[in-house]
């Protein structure tokens, strides 16, 4: 009895000592937190990679701004296909526009991840660092970039991601300040870009000065456009192709008269629920002949002739 | 327990009645974990080199906000068995208010929220409450040795209403209708049931250029009108028609839900049958589809032709028209009545079985989505995605098949 009686009081002395922590109700997700991420330079460039992807979408921006010119017509399936890019043709846009909203979101999205990076810019060192962050610099300007041309004033947020909650009080920024910001982060993205990447699709120097340069030409900086342009024709590693019939080939990607140039790919496409995430270039089968793709951006024929002319001028010239 | 009172103790009449109610709060644990927390699982894929490089980004839109969702539950009810028990009866009232109800809703994408792999947040986005009563009543009888039925039948109202939305703007949207359409159908408002869809008011066809030319404007649709396109509603009376005059145009949520349940023994006969009925609920019709050589829904036959053809359906063209922006033409009464399940069996005789060393053998012939009395002009007008805003829209789900089974079963 007496023992029994101290087996107890040794189960309860062993428990109470033995009370535990709250680490139990700690758990953490199974995807990284994205406040502990940037712990190796690996990291850096996988994310790095993230705001790159987001280049891919600006096809969209591309097959607009053509069907908003008078060289082409909306296209489709009928006068009603996408109303959002029939408008547009139309010029009777108004503000609800799927298309509109979707350049709006992902170049967006592009701004949010070069953020992302540049928010932790100094959380650990590593030999390329410098070249990373200028690579991201420069994808936060030509994301800034388009928006300005599309929407003129815009959120303007550096170096942090908006927060949920957040993006109430995020007003819009006079676009002249944003085209200070895009100045800020070409010049820095000049200094530390180097004028050959050893992978093909990453911005050089070359791409910041053009990028650059035409910031300027936006802003009528005639001066300032004419001298950076200068030094990138001067200095760059960058010729004419000999032939330009070849110039557009798809032989002829990335050739010596190319500064800069979105990658592609033609082994991943996507759904029409996320055209954003295809590694292909979605123009390809919006803007191709009907029964093959879905035949938007049509081009009228004052444009096919001219570009015949232009095409014999060029031939007689040479 | 009132049967159990003096005055109702020796009854003939109630066997047995019961007054029932309880008040409960629950969470929700259907939700997805970690939603507070902003982690690396969205998708940054790019092209170096010509060859896919796999990179890394953030996910769906962290809340730090976030909060349990909170069910109060009140429940008042009536539970009695009258008649030798041949009757049972239920009857209860409901009111449930949902605090906090968890959803994911659009924001703003300067957030990013339109990344690949990455998506809007889940919010507490109102209070909803749900209101209705639940009535059921089942009738046995075993008339002869020979004859035995059994009948039960229910009915629930629901009255859905959106007492608050904690987003600033006063609702939230979501669903999809059309290709590419900028407005979503439907929203979550207050005073409106949730998922109400949103949108134009029709009121008819233009049967001539005159009266064309006598209505406001609506190019901002898409298009000019012309004869034979849909004329719709200057609701908020601007002289022009936009989509400042979309208004609330259906819910797909039914007032009454009913359900029957009949099963008859005659002899070694035996038969069974459940039907279910909707009534009150909208649904969207949204897959025409207006390309060249796409086959056409068969009311395109009643399509507008020429003055006084008819006041209902546009005409059919491949021009530009406004007749596909989203409007109460395609809201229609989802109201239907099936009969979900039909069954005849025959069961033999077991001392014959007995001899060739069988306990039992029954043959059956069941069929399923027997037969659906509706006015729906699509499909299935159970289709839907199941949303809570953007439910009830029928982007031309495949139907549900009618099935036949003839079965046998056999005990040794």
């Amino acid at each position: 009895m007496k023992n029994l009686k101290y087996t107890y009081l040794l189960i309860l002395a062993v428990l109470v000592t033995m009370s535990c922590s709250d680490d139990f109700v700690d758990v953490k997700p199974l995807n990284e937190n994205s406040e502990d991420y940037f712990n190796s330079e690996a990291e850096y460039q996988e994310a790095l990679i993230g705001a790159y992807d987001l280049l891919q979408s600006t096809y969209l921006n591309v097959m607009l701004g053509e069907i908003a010119s008078d060289n082409t017509k909306a296209g489709g399936e009928s006068a009603n296909d996408v109303p959002g890019i029939q408008q547009i043709d139309d010029m009777i846009h108004t503000p609800s526009n799927a298309q509109l909203r979707d350049i709006w979101g992902w170049m967006f999205a592009g701004v949010s991840r070069a953020n992302y990076i540049l928010e932790f810019k100094d959380k650990i060192n590593f030999d390329d660092k410098e070249n990373v962050l200028a690579q991201a610099r420069f994808l936060r300007a030509y994301y800034y970039f388009e928006l300005v041309k599309w929407f003129g004033d815009v959120p303007l947020v550096v170096d942090k991601r908006i927060l949920f909650g957040e993006q109430f009080d995020v007003d819009r920024t006079p676009k002249a300040l944003v085209y200070a910001q895009m100045e800020i982060d070409l010049l820095s993205a000049i200094d530390n870009l180097p004028a050959v990447q050893t992978e093909t699709g990453r911005v050089t120097k070359g791409a910041a000065q053009a990028l650059l340069g035409k910031v300027y030409l936006y802003q009528d900086k005639f001066i300032e456009a004419a001298s950076v342009l200068g030094t990138l024709i001067e200095t760059g590693p960058y010729d004419l192709v000999t032939d330009y019939d070849t110039l557009f080939e798809n032989d002829n990607e990335n050739n010596i008269e190319s500064v800069f140039e979105v990658q592609y790919i033609d082994t991943e496409g996507a759904g029409f629920g996320c055209l954003q995430c295809s590694e292909g270039n979605v123009a390809v089968g919006f803007n191709g002949v009907r029964n093959y793709s879905v035949h938007f951006l049509n081009p009228v024929l004052v444009l096919i002739s001219q570009h015949k002319k232009f095409m014999m001028l060029l031939k007689q010239m040479i | 327990m009132i049967s159990d009172e003096a005055f109702l103790e020796d009854s003939s009449i109630v066997n047995f009645l019961k007054l029932r109610s309880s008040f409960g709060i629950l969470g929700n644990d259907r939700i997805d974990e970690f939603k507070f927390v902003s982690t690396i699982n969205g998708e940054g894929v790019y092209v170096f080199d010509d060859e896919i490089v796999v990179g890394s980004a953030t996910g769906p839109i962290a809340n730090p906000e976030i909060q349990w969702e909170e069910q109060r539950t009140f429940d008042i009810g009536l539970e009695t068995r009258l008649l030798n028990n041949k009757i049972n009866l239920t009857v209860d009232y409901f009111n449930r208010t949902t605090e906090n109800l968890l959803l994911n809703v659009e924001a703003s994408r300067i957030l990013g929220n339109a990344a690949p792999g990455a998506g809007p947040p889940t919010v507490n986005a109102g209070t909803v409450r749900n209101k209705g009563l639940e009535f059921q009543i089942g009738y046995i009888e075993n008339i002869t040795d020979d004859l035995k039925f059994n009948v039960s039948y229910n009915f629930t109202t629901l009255d859905n209403e959106v007492l608050e939305v904690n987003n600033g703007i006063g609702y939230e949207v979501g669903g999809v209708f059309g290709i590419g359409q900028a407005n979503r159908p439907s929203r979550m408002e207050v005073g409106q049931p949730i998922g109400v869809f949103y949108g134009l008011q029709t009121n008819g066809v233009f049967q001539s250029q005159a009266e064309v030319d006598a209505h406001p404007s609506q190019l901002a649709l898409g298009a000019n009108a012309q004869p034979g396109d849909l004329r719709f509603v200057d609701v908020n009376k601007d002289g022009v028609l936009n989509e400042e005059d979309r208004t609330f145009i259906g819910s797909p949520i039914p007032e009454v839900t009913m359900g029957l349940n009949l099963a008859v023994d005659y002899k070694n006969f035996d038969f069974q049958t459940y039907f279910f009925a909707s009534i009150g609920n909208d649904i969207v019709r949204n897959y025409d589809r207006n390309d060249r050589i796409t086959n056409k829904t068969i009311y395109a036959l009643e399509r507008w032709t020429g003055p006084g053809s008819t006041n209902t359906n546009p005409r059919v063209t491949t021009g530009a028209t406004a007749n596909g922006v989203f409007s109460d033409y395609f809201v229609e009464d989802g109201s239907f009545l099936r009969a979900q399940n039909m069954q005849l069996g025959y069961t033999f005789n077991e001392e014959k079985l007995n001899n060739i060393g069988l306990r039992n053998i029954r043959l059956y012939l069941s069929v399923s989505n027997v037969f659906t009395l509706t006015e729906y002009r699509g499909f299935d007008p159970t289709s839907s995605n199941g949303a809570p805003i953007g439910g009830g829209i029928d982007p031309g789900f495949y139907p549900n098949p009618r099935t036949f089974l003839l079965g046998t079963n056999v005990k040794f």
